[in-house]
């Protein structure tokens, strides 16, 4: 449990989740009351890393005359809800380096350009 | 004869990129048409509704609209809920017809989506649905966000990447007869599978091209004659707005439904003709799935028998859908109403669908997020 609220969002590196006092269901979204029950007090946690990827997707991303690619997935952490994070591009840089169905850990990264980010990486089938 | 509603007129442009008009004037082209097709005029009009424009925000669309074809109604609103947008104003219509003294309102929308703004305001503008603090930041645009609704998808039912080309390829083949489609030339499934890469598992042609046009209903408490198309039933649900939020199988689509069938005590095995959202391969799979139209995984499959088809036992998007038709905003998802109001007053011609009496339509706004169902049938 925690009491500070910011998270990576702010350049804290850590990913928080919200667990309803009431009904003990886990969100990611900062809603301000409960979509379960309706109540609107929270404990703040940070989430343990945890999850399966359940979708991947590549953008391309405009860099000037050409287009990088980047990952893009989904992740059901273990807690229950889902997470949007980047995940690295495999090293033949066409796929990414995760994929849906896989176990995975989610961390908070610095990247090169110095944002703060979710990332995820493979840990398993 | 209280508590009915009909649509009695029906007003959709040619889609396309078409520069020419600007958004206020795909909006009034579509306005008149309807209205003349209703064959009322601006005094007969007592309700406006006006669907939001990108390429035009303004503070107070329906009464701008209102002034310039000189209607003065009781009642004048603009609404936003994304692509469910035009079915919104349609079942708030319908709802006030039943509940007011009002006798016609009329629903507009329109925008030079394609030719008013760079791809890239488009883009971006349309990101705006994801979570501002959460989901934008790490680089998501609309089509990457359904792309990882596809690849949950083909994962969860262990299906290729190539399970959902067969969608595009049916609405095409509508639009190949429609006057007015943004995309007309018939296309195979390898065709979809060799477009280029947008977000993968998407290529271009899962995706819906951004387009110019307009459309347009007139609501009429009282039958304006055998043309105006009864509402049977609306029912919407919103269950989430952001992508992060959804749970898949379970986005509101089902409930919409239900609640508008309920309405119409009718069952989806009543309905003969289908006008459902369609914005990207996925967005009509998912649907169709929940609405429990095709069985789970299986929308693709159905679209490769020949069920969609015009003389299949589902005919869907006959006029070729978002994928083809095109997507001008708000307009896009009122051309499907529009194409089942013209089905079933039997005036499709070469390209009617045989013995249709009942039609549903669907659409949703934001990552499946606003759902809204209308339920339609020729008069008793």
């Amino acid at each position: 449990m925690t009491t500070s609220s910011t998270d990576w969002t702010e350049g804290t590196e850590r990913l928080l989740l919200r667990q309803c006092t009431n009904c003990s269901v886990t969100e990611y979204l900062p809603f301000v009351r409960c979509r379960t029950c309706g109540q609107a007090d929270f404990q703040l946690r940070e989430a343990a890393g945890g999850g399966r990827c359940v979708a991947v997707t590549v953008l391309r991303v405009p860099r000037g005359a050409n287009s990088v690619h980047e990952g893009l997935a989904l992740v059901e952490l273990d807690e229950g809800p889902s997470v949007m994070v980047k995940v690295p591009m495999a090293d033949t840089g066409a796929d990414a380096a995760v994929g849906a169905g896989d176990r995975v850990r989610v961390h908070i990264k610095v990247d090169t350009q110095g944002q703060t980010r979710p990332w995820a990486e493979r840990s398993g089938k | 004869m209280t508590n009915n509603a009909y649509v009695s007129g029906v007003g959709l442009t040619a889609f396309g990129r078409l520069p020419g008009l600007d958004a206020l004037g795909w909006q009034l082209a579509a306005a008149q048409a309807a209205m003349a097709d209703a064959g009322l005029g601006p005094q007969d009009i007592d309700g406006v509704m006006s669907g939001y424009a990108l390429t035009h925000p303004h503070l107070m669309p329906a009464n701008l609209s209102s002034e310039l074809l000189g209607i003065q109604p009781q009642v004048c609103f603009g609404m936003s809920v994304g692509g469910a947008t035009g079915l919104a104003m349609v079942a708030e219509a319908v709802r006030m017809l039943q509940t007011s003294d009002l006798e016609a309102v009329l629903v507009l929308a329109g925008e030079d989506r394609a030719s008013g703004q760079s791809r890239q305001q488009s883009t971006d503008s349309l990101a705006q649905v994801g979570h501002p603090r959460y989901e934008v930041p790490l680089g998501g645009t609309v089509p990457a966000y359904y792309a990882l609704l596809a690849s949950q998808y083909l994962w969860r039912y262990g299906l290729g990447q190539d399970a959902l080309s067969s969608l595009p390829v049916q609405m095409r083949r509508h639009a190949t007869t429609k006057e007015g489609a943004h995309f007309v030339k018939a296309i195979s499934e390898t065709d979809v599978q060799q477009s280029r890469p947008v977000s993968d598992p998407l290529r271009l042609l899962d995706c819906c091209p951004v387009s110019d046009g307009g459309a347009a209903f007139v609501l009429t408490r009282q039958s304006l004659g055998p043309r105006s198309i009864q509402v049977l039933g609306t029912g919407a649900a919103n269950r989430h707005q952001h992508l992060s939020a959804l749970r898949f199988g379970q986005t509101g689509a089902r409930e919409a439904a239900e609640r508008a069938l309920g309405r119409a005590a009718l069952g989806m095995d009543d309905i003969d003709v289908f006008g459902i959202y369609d914005s990207f391969s996925i967005t009509i799979a998912m649907l169709l799935e929940e609405l429990g139209i095709a069985p789970e995984g299986g929308a693709g499959g159905l679209a490769r028998s020949g069920e969609l088809d015009r003389d299949g036992k589902v005919p869907l998007n006959t006029h070729g859908g978002l994928l083809s038709y095109g997507h001008s905003g708000v307009s896009g998802g009122m051309a499907h109403l529009a194409e089942v109001v013209t089905q079933l007053r039997s005036e499709r011609r070469g390209n009617q669908v045989q013995g249709c009496e009942r039609g549903y339509v669907h659409a949703d706004g934001g990552v499946l997020s606003a759902h809204v169902a209308v339920v339609l049938g020729v008069q008793e």
